[in-house]
């Protein structure tokens, strides 16, 4: 226990500030990212569609390990990412906050691309014909028509970044090696704990996630019930 | 005919091919007339630029395409309204959005007026501050057309305007189509499969199957034309009354 008796450590909330942290700047740059590359994957004809798709879906089904692995190497003396960092004096990515900000948004991929992917081929190509017609060109139409009609996809996509990169283990134990501070995240933390036989303290945090957990699902399905209002 | 519309048009589908070569009066309504499937839409939607075909679109001296020469002028740069078969308007605006959105883009002097004008010709003003889907079909489309009309456009295209309505809302926008068709002063190109629409609208007909122009004249020329009765005769008979 601790000495001010909190069953919290001090550590674990210097880990719950870093998950948020991690979660808040993966989601803004994933969001960023993943709009242009969903516009691209609902709009086009290239032969390219289906293997980039494919790409984008792949962190979904392998292992963190095998995505952590590869990471790893990448950001490595000997890896290209590695090389580059170094060359520009940035230093290695690995086992820093930055790469793990980087990992997350690979192994997140999926849950920003494909729910705005969705959103988007829902609209269908009728708005940005209407809009074509009413003197919008291609860019102007997809601000002022595509983006607002696809705000639902787009809100479902940042809870579930956010929500996804704050139950990540696989990865950030690859690549973040659990640095107090720098890259212990909640979900390294308890296991951290378990390792120390601080099943007390592993319960607190444990118990959390489950209640983050579940108060996202319950928002997520609370903004489609609004959503499916609104539409009729 | 320096102010018509010239139509040159090729476009192979699978199941499908269109072929015309036609030219439109400069003013009034020409509606062009067809069963299901003999591409007035798709002529509709290369005038638009929607569709991509071989061929010539020539608007009065304005040339919007021209695969020959390599000229394709792109939907948003095409001085044209548009009104879809569907309720089209932008679900994420009110009304008065949607009829603004048109008209703060096309860069024309005198547009607030023209607005004001299309809502008090399609007696909409009531509507204004509404949010799209509490609209009923017929509003939603008098919106559509008031949207397009607002920007002044050098030729009104309407898409089987009415073809989604129940027959009351049909005999609702009607009137609202004769007022403006004897108000305006563009070339209106009006799709249509109903005989009801063509007699009380139309100045000019195009007469349409298998994508190609069977014949085209004034009203009474094609509907007596023999084409027309060949073609459509069983269909006038259910359409007619």
């Amino acid at each position: 226990m601790q000495p001010n008796g909190s069953p919290i450590s001090a550590e674990a909330w210097q880990a719950v500030g870093l998950t948020i942290q991690l979660a808040t700047v993966t989601t803004v740059i994933l969001l960023v990212v993943a709009t242009p590359l969903a516009w691209w994957l609902s709009q086009t004809q290239s032969k390219w569609r289906r293997p980039i798709g494919a790409l984008v879906t792949l962190p979904l089904v392998l292992p963190p390990t095998v995505l952590g692995f590869y990471l790893l190497m990448l950001f490595g003396p000997q890896g290209w990412v590695g090389m580059a960092t170094q060359a520009l004096g940035l230093g290695l990515l690995s086992f820093t906050f930055t790469g793990l900000v980087m990992g997350s948004i690979v192994f997140s991929l999926p849950f920003a691309v494909q729910p705005i992917q969705y959103a988007f081929e829902a609209i269908g190509r009728r708005p940005m014909e209407v809009a074509a017609t009413l003197r919008a060109s291609p860019i102007d139409a997809f601000f002022s028509v595509a983006l607002p009609l696809a705000k639902p996809g787009l809100v479902t996509a940042a809870v579930l970044t956010f929500a996804h990169t704050v139950g990540e283990f696989g990865v950030v134990l690859m690549i973040g090696g659990n640095i107090p501070g720098q890259t212990r995240v909640v979900s390294t933390q308890i296991f951290g704990h378990v390792e120390a036989m601080e099943y007390a303290q592993a319960h607190w945090l444990a118990a959390g996630m489950v209640v983050f957990s579940f108060s996202v699902l319950v928002v997520l399905a609370l903004l489609k019930k609004r959503q499916d209002r609104v539409l009729l | 005919m320096s102010t018509g519309l010239t139509l040159q048009l090729s476009l192979r589908r699978p199941d499908f091919l269109l072929d015309i070569t036609v030219a439109l009066p400069g003013q009034g309504v020409t509606v062009l007339f067809g069963p299901s499937g003999s591409g007035k839409t798709t002529i509709l939607r290369c005038v638009a630029g929607l569709e991509q075909p071989e061929g010539r679109v020539a608007l009065g001296n304005t040339l919007w395409q021209d695969t020959a020469e390599s000229v394709m002028v792109p939907t948003h740069q095409r001085d044209l309204g548009y009104v879809f078969q569907e309720a089209s308007l932008f679900d994420h605006m009110d009304v008065w959005a949607n009829l603004a959105f048109g008209v703060k883009r096309a860069k024309k002097p005198g547009l607030a007026q023209a607005l004001d004008d299309a809502v008090a010709l399609l007696g909409i003003g009531h509507l204004r501050h509404r949010p799209v889907h509490s609209l009923s079909g017929g509003e939603r489309q008098r919106v559509a057309i008031a949207r397009a009309l607002a920007m002044q456009p050098q030729i009104l295209l309407l898409d089987e305007p009415l073809a989604s309505l129940d027959f009351a809302r049909r005999q609702e926008i009607l009137p609202w189509l004769e007022q403006m068709h004897k108000e305006l002063k563009i070339p209106v190109l009006y799709v249509t499969h109903s005989l009801h629409e063509l007699r009380r609208l139309a100045d000019h007909v195009v007469l349409l199957s298998n994508g190609r122009v069977q014949t085209e004249g004034t009203v009474p020329a094609v509907l007596s034309h023999p084409t027309f009765i060949s073609v459509f005769g069983s269909e006038i008979e259910a359409l007619a009354f």
